[in-house]
């Protein structure tokens, strides 16, 4: 008589070292095998959508900001961008530029962030405490033009809060490039590496079809070979910028890694084409009346495209915001991912789609 | 392999790359933004900051005259000393310092501090001359009525 085969039901989450934030996830064992795994989230729902609601859309800037420590300046553009288009209101081109350098600064402060958890996940924790001392570089330069390390404030709506002097400009330039310089050994390291090769490589593999199918955005669908990022489309002042995505084919972590540590290097060359293409002028524009209608925002965060859908009733407080952030869309890409895999890898393919729970439970 | 090994030697000999905090603390950047303080003498207690404050920070008693502010509420954000009339808040660097309970700064109108800065307006020193009140004459004469001084009269129906 055959014995039944009996699966165990290893919960991993919500707490776990590798996590950043809480994520449940019921992994069916089959001894050291995954064959199915069931999201649990909710760990971290804090209702901001409703915040939103109450407060009125000037405050609400602060609101959504806080939504995300890591790709918090993106959220805050994105809904200046859609109250902006709800407002009629066009903001000086100067004001563009200074988004995307403050956006593209906190985009390679995310992929030091991943790297270091990548790095941390793998046990290799000199390896993340180097990548995190290169993050602070970011955070030192973002506190002296904007005031803030993280959650920096620096959008609003009609353009940007302050502006960035020739010597903060030289300053900037000069901390990017003895970033890059510094990045060179942990990319070498990354790359040739015997340990993280054995850990990364394979692992997790989505293919192009199966990314596209299953609603992956971002790093995910361009390291499985589909060329599409939110930067192409031209919003704000990218279409001046000369962008070109990253894409690589192998769809594994190593492919998501490594693509990560290429955007850090492009998003230094977006930051020093937007230093020199500044234009002169003013850095915000007021701001009368109250939206009214409906807006769509797509823009590209670190973590791939977020959808912004803002409705406002003619009144200072909105109707109602709805976001969809990059690591939701995720979500069924990763129950696709861990089935098939052993389970000491399942907290390296988590983390190789950069998983920010907070975007995804507001 | 021995890419790491280069980085993981050379730190080895430079010095470290954290400081001795809280023993060396760092001096705080020109433009960070740290916390808020308010010039007690010039405020007006209009209440706009109270308004503006996306988490409530600020409570302000009008008929009490004091401005209170929860430092471990405020996000320093920045907006109340923006929208300030008289631009008494200001946004200084420095960091509110950890503390084991949280507490309110209030801080209180007090009349000597601002009588040297902003004198109150005074009076002119004889009083006015008070107004005479004259009786109104009987509706049946229909005269009009002339005062010396200005009187409130009530309202009067000609004829009957």
């Amino acid at each position: 008589m055959k014995r039944e085969q009996e699966h165990t039901i290893l919960p991993f989450g919500p707490q776990h070292p590798v996590l950043p934030e809480p994520l449940q996830l019921k992994l069916v064992l089959d001894d050291e095998k995954v064959v199915e795994a069931l999201p649990g989230i909710g760990y971290v729902h804090r209702g901001l959508e409703a915040l939103v609601e109450k407060k009125d859309y000037i405050q609400s800037v602060y609101v959504v900001e806080r939504i995300c420590g890591i790709c918090s300046v993106i959220h805050a553009q994105s809904y200046c961008q859609g109250i902006e288009d709800l407002l009629h209101l066009e903001i000086p081109q100067r004001a563009e530029y200074l988004r995307v350098i403050w956006a593209e600064l906190h985009r390679i402060h995310s992929h030091l962030l991943f790297l270091g958890l990548m790095a941390d996940a793998l046990g290799f924790e000199a390896l993340f405490m180097q990548a995190w001392r290169l993050r602070e570089s970011i955070l030192d330069i973002l506190e002296k033009t904007t005031g803030h390390r993280v959650m920096v404030s620096i959008n609003c709506v009609g353009g940007t809060r302050r502006d960035l002097t020739p010597e903060l400009i030289a300053e900037l330039l000069k901390t990017v490039e003895e970033l890059e310089k510094g990045l060179s050994p942990l990319e070498k390291t990354f790359e040739k590496d015997h340990t993280v090769a054995a850990r990364l490589r394979g692992v997790g593999v989505l293919a192009g079809d199966e990314a596209l199918g299953l609603g992956a955005v971002g790093p995910v669908l361009r390291a499985s070979g589909i060329a599409q990022d939110m930067r192409m489309t031209g919003y704000s002042a990218y279409k001046s910028l000369d962008f070109e995505p990253v894409v690589l084919r192998d769809g594994d972590s190593f492919a998501r890694t490594m693509l990560r540590i290429k955007e850090i290097y492009q998003s230094a060359g977006l930051i020093r084409r937007a230093a020199e293409k500044l234009p002169e002028g003013p850095f915000a524009v007021k701001v009368t009346g109250n939206p009214d209608g409906e807006t769509i925002q797509r823009l590209e965060q670190p973590r791939g495209e977020v959808f912004y859908y803002i409705k406002g009733n003619g009144t200072k407080n909105l109707a109602r915001l709805r976001i969809r952030t990059p690591t939701f869309a995720h979500i069924p890409a990763l129950i696709k991912m861990l089935p098939g895999s052993q389970l000491s890898d399942v907290p390296v393919i988590i983390l190789s789609i950069d998983p920010c729970v907070s975007c995804t439970e507001r | 392999m021995f890419d790491f090994i280069s980085v993981a030697l050379k730190n080895l000999f430079i010095r470290p790359a954290t400081r001795n905090y809280p023993k060396t603390v760092r001096e705080p950047f020109a433009g960070q933004r740290g916390h808020i303080e308010n010039r007690i003498s010039a405020c007006i207690f209009c209440g706009i900051c109270s308004r503006k404050c996306p988490v409530s920070a600020i409570k302000i008693e009008r008929d009490k005259r004091t401005w209170a502010i929860d430092r471990f509420q405020c996000i320093v954000c920045g907006e109340c000393a923006a929208s300030c009339p008289k631009k008494c808040l200001s946004v200084l660097p420095a960091y509110t310092a950890p503390a084991t309970h949280k507490t309110v700064d209030v801080s209180v109108y007090a009349q000597e501090e601002n009588e040297a800065e902003n004198p109150p307006f005074h009076p002119r020193t004889e009083p006015a001359a008070k107004p005479v009140l004259r009786a109104v004459p009987s509706i049946k004469n229909n005269e009009p009525d002339i005062a010396e001084e200005p009187v409130r009269q009530p309202a009067r129906h000609s004829g009957t």
